[in-house]
C-alpha cells in the first residue's frame, strides 16, 4: 500500500509521537532514490524547535554517487550502509547492479564521519563463503577496528520469488562469520537476536 | 452432613492444596459463617448483584487488605517482642527481614510489599564486594519465591542507580522466578539511563519490572513515603489500604437508560453504596477486630492513621461501548476518539466524587481511585480502564488512548503493553516505549514481551511453561492465540495447581 505525503505529514506525524522517538530514520525501497525529499525533511525536522533533537539517519544500498552524497550528508546524522557481496560478478547476479558504487559509498560516508553502520546480508551458498568473508574482513580494514558490523541472517519473512527457494541462514552460520570478522580484530559485530 | 460441613471437608480433602493453602482456606470458611458487618438494604442488594464488589475478603475484617510495614525501623531498632537485637551486617539485615516478613499480615496471609530494598540494604553493604552481595541477593531471592510463593508479592528498587539494585536486577533476570514481583521507581532527574536500560532490558528478557513514575507517585503521597505492593498498587509507607471495594462500571452501564443517566444518577448512586460497604468494613477492622493492639504498632512498623481505602473500579472499556450504543455511536472503547473522551470524563467525576466523600479511620479522610485489575472470577469484563485483551493498537497509540486516564488514579493504573518479540532485536525500543509512556503521564509502565515464558497476567506473572505442563496433566485446555484471552483461562487454572501462585485472585475456596 502506498500513500503520498508530504514532508508536513511527516512532521506532523513525528510531533505527535515525539515522546516516545529519540531520532527517525528513512528506509525504503531504497530512500535515496527520494532525494530531494529527505533533504527537505531532514531540513525541516533540524529547522522546528520542537523536533530538531530527533537525529535523522539514511538506511541506504548505497547506490548514490558522490554528488548526491554531497547534497545528503550534511543534513544527515548518520548512515546505515548495505552491502549485498563484494564478489561483483556475485553482486550482479544478486541485484543486478554492479558494487563498486556501494563500496566507494562506504567510503565517503566514513570520510564525512557518518557511517553509523555496515550492514551485511549472509545468505546460505551465496554469500557466506570463505571467499566473501575474506572479502569483507579485508574491506573493512580500510575503517578503524571500532566500525560497527550488522550481520543480518536471510530469512523468508518478506521475501518473494525464487529466493523462497533459498535456505534460511542459521545460527550456527552467524556466528561462524562473527568468529571470522573477531579474528580479524574487529569486535562491534552485532548479530540477530531472533531468527524468524 | 451439613452444607457447610461439607464444604470444609471438600477442602480438607483436596487432592491439589497444600496444608497450608487448605488452613487458610479453612479459616475464609469460619470466617464466612459469620454474620457480615451490617449493610443497609440498597447497598447489600448492590452487593448481592455484584455491581459493587468487597473482592470477598471476608465476612469479618480482621486484618488491612494491604500492609506495607516500615522495614526501616526493624533494621534500625530491631524488635523487643521478637527479642532482635538490631542487625550489624547485611547477613542479620537480610535475616531480620526474612523473619519480619513472616510477621507482615495481608487479605492472602503472604506479604504483599518486602521493601525498599536497596533503601533498606545499602547501609550494610559496606565492605561487601559485588560478588558477594550477588551471592546473597540470589539466595534471599530463592528464599522469597519458595517460602512466600505467591506472584503478589511485591519488592521495590530506585529511583538511584546503585549496587544493591544492580544486583537485584541481575539476579531476577537470571532466575526469572514468578516471585518476587518488582517495581523500579524511575526519577528522571536521580535515576540516569544506565540503570534504567538495565531495567528495560530485564522487560525484555523476563517481562519483570515495572517502571513506576515516582516523580508522580511522591507527590501523590507525603514524606514518609510510598510503596508498590501487590500487583501495581501505590499505597502509603507503615500503612497500606485497609480494604478495597470495587465497582463494576459495566453493571452499572447496563442498569442506564441514556449517558445522562449513568452519569449524573447511577454511577453517583453505586459508588455511595461502595462507599457505605467500605465504611462497614472499616469500622469492623478498626473497633471490633483489635488488630491494631499489636507490637507492628506498638513498635512502629506500622501507624493506623496511614491505612487508606482503595477504591476499584473495572469495565471501563466495556461500560463505554454500552453507553455509545445507547446514544447510537459506533466508536469502540480504545480507538475512536469520542469513546475515549466519555470514558476520560468517567474517570474524572469518579475522582471527583472520591475526592469529595469523607470516610472515618482512612488516610486523610478520603479514598484513593484505583483502577482494579480484575479476579479470576470475572467474566466478559476487562480490567481497570484497559482496552479489551487481543484488541490492543499498537503500543504506542494504546499509550496515547489511556495515558490521559491516569492522573486520576492515585492509588495505582496499570496497562500491560504485549510487544512483539522482535523488540529483543532493538532492546533500545522498550527504553524508548518506557520513556516515552512515562513521559505522557504514565503512573506505571508495564510490558510483556510474546515470546517470553515470563508473562504478567493482570499484574502478576506467571511462567508459561507450567500452564503448559498443567494442561499437558488435563489434557483439555483450548489453545487460544491471543495472550490476553489466554491469560482469562489461565488464571483459573494457576489458582489451584502450580506452586506459586496469586492467592488474591481466588479470595475462597472454590469460587
Amino acid at each position: 500500500m502506498t500513500k503520498r505525503m508530504g514532508v508536513d505529514d511527516i512532521l506532523e506525524i513525528a510531533r505527535k509521537n515525539r515522546a516516545f522517538l529519540s531520532g527517525i530514520t528513512v528506509s525504503g525501497g531504497e530512500a535515496t532514490l527520494q532525494l530531494k525529499f529527505i533533504i527537505a525533511l531532514f531540513e525541516a525536522i533540524k529547522a522546528d524547535p520542537d523536533l530538531r533533537h530527533l537525529t535523522c539517519f539514511v538506511d541506504t544500498n548505497g547506490h548514490l554517487g558522490p554528488k548526491g552524497w554531497a547534497r545528503l550528508l550534511p543534513v544527515t546524522d548518520g548512515v546505515m550502509l548495505d552491502i549485498k557481496a563484494f564478489d561483483p560478478g556475485l553482486h550482479f547476479r544478486l541485484t543486478a547492479q554492479d558494487n563498486s558504487k556501494v563500496l566507494a559509498s562506504a567510503h565517503t560516508v566514513y570520510a564525512a564521519g557518518k557511517l553509523s553502520e555496515l550492514r551485511f546480508l549472509a545468505i546460505p551458498g551465496k554469500t557466506d563463503t570463505a571467499n566473501e568473508i575474506n572479502r569483507l574482513a579485508q574491506f573493512l580494514k580500510s575503517f578503524d577496528a571500532g566500525i560497527r558490523v550488522r550481520l543480518n541472517a536471510f530469512q523468508h519473512h518478506g521475501v518473494r520469488g525464487q529466493a523462497l527457494d533459498w535456505p534460511k541462514m542459521e545460527k550456527a552460520g552467524i556466528e561462524h562469520i562473527m568468529a571470522e570478522l573477531n579474528a580479524a580484530g574487529f569486535n562491534n559485530v552485532i548479530t540477530p537476536a531472533l531468527y524468524l | 452432613m451439613s452444607e457447610n460441613f461439607q464444604r470444609l471437608r471438600a477442602i480438607i480433602d483436596d487432592k491439589t492444596l497444600s496444608p497450608r493453602q487448605k488452613a487458610h482456606y479453612l479459616a475464609l470458611e469460619a470466617e464466612n459463617m459469620l454474620p457480615y458487618p451490617t449493610l443497609d438494604a440498597e447497598t447489600t442488594e448492590a452487593l448481592e448483584a455484584r455491581v459493587i464488589c468487597d473482592m470477598y475478603e471476608g465476612h469479618a475484617p480482621f486484618k488491612p487488605r494491604y500492609v506495607l510495614p516500615d522495614f526501616a525501623k526493624v533494621l534500625k531498632n530491631g524488635s523487643v517482642y521478637l527479642e532482635l537485637p538490631a542487625p550489624q551486617n547485611l547477613d542479620e539485615a537480610i535475616n531480620t527481614l526474612m523473619i519480619a516478613y513472616h510477621h507482615t499480615p495481608s487479605v492472602t496471609g503472604i506479604p504483599v510489599y518486602v521493601g525498599q530494598l536497596d533503601d533498606l540494604l545499602l547501609p550494610f553493604c559496606e565492605g561487601v564486594s559485588d560478588e558477594a552481595l550477588y551471592c546473597k541477593i540470589k539466595l534471599f531471592w530463592r528464599y522469597l519465591d519458595r517460602v512466600l510463593p505467591d506472584a503478589f508479592m511485591h519488592a521495590n528498587i530506585g529511583p538511584t542507580d546503585n549496587r544493591v539494585a544492580r544486583a537485584i536486577l541481575r539476579v531476577d533476570a537470571e532466575l526469572k522466578q514468578i516471585a518476587p514481583n518488582l517495581t523500579f521507581l524511575y526519577d528522571p532527574e536521580i535515576s540516569g539511563d544506565e540503570i534504567l536500560e538495565m531495567a528495560t532490558n530485564n522487560i525484555v528478557e523476563c517481562s519483570k519490572p515495572h517502571i513506576a513514575n515516582h516523580p508522580v507517585h511522591r507527590d501523590t503521597f507525603d514524606t514518609m513515603g510510598y510503596g508498590i505492593v501487590s500487583c501495581y498498587n501505590a499505597l502509603p509507607l507503615a500503612g497500606g489500604s485497609s480494604t478495597m471495594p470495587r465497582v463494576n462500571l459495566a453493571e452499572v452501564a447496563k442498569r442506564a437508560t441514556s449517558s445522562a443517566d449513568f452519569f449524573q444518577t447511577l454511577l453517583p448512586h453505586y459508588m455511595e453504596l461502595a462507599f457505605r460497604l467500605t465504611e462497614a468494613r472499616v469500622d469492623y477492622l478498626y473497633n471490633h477486630s483489635n488488630f491494631f493492639n499489636s507490637f507492628l504498632v506498638d513498635e512502629g512498623w506500622i501507624d493506623p492513621d496511614r491505612f487508606t481505602v482503595m477504591f476499584g473500579v473495572f469495565a471501563m472499556a466495556e461500560a463505554v461501548n454500552i453507553l455509545q450504543d445507547l446514544e447510537g455511536h459506533k466508536g469502540r472503547y480504545g480507538f475512536d476518539d469520542q469513546a475515549n473522551a466519555l470514558g476520560y470524563e468517567m474517570s474524572k467525576m469518579m475522582a471527583g466524587i472520591v475526592e469529595n466523600r469523607p470516610l472515618e479511620n482512612v488516610w486523610r479522610g478520603r479514598a484513593m481511585l484505583h483502577s482494579q485489575a480484575g479476579l479470576s472470577t470475572d467474566a466478559e469484563t476487562t480490567p481497570g480502564v484497559r482496552i479489551p485483551y487481543g484488541t490492543e493498537p499498537d503500543p504506542v497509540s494504546h499509550v496515547q488512548a489511556l495515558a490521559p486516564h491516569h492522573q486520576y488514579y492515585t492509588s495505582g493504573i496499570s496497562e500491560i503493553l504485549t510487544v512483539d518479540e522482535t523488540i529483543k532485536n532493538n532492546p533500545e525500543a522498550m527504553l524508548q516505549l518506557c520513556k516515552g509512556a512515562l513521559s505522557s503521564g504514565f503512573r506505571e509502565f508495564t510490558a510483556n514481551v510474546a515470546s517470553n515464558d515470563l508473562v504478567r497476567v493482570t499484574g502478576y506473572m506467571i511462567r508459561l511453561s507450567d500452564v503448559a505442563k498443567f494442561q499437558a496433566c488435563e489434557g483439555s485446555r483450548t489453545n487460544t492465540t491471543a495472550l490476553g484471552t489466554e491469560a482469562a483461562e489461565m488464571t483459573g487454572i494457576l489458582d489451584r495447581k502450580p506452586r506459586v501462585v496469586g492467592h488474591e485472585l481466588s479470595p475462597s475456596y472454590g469460587k
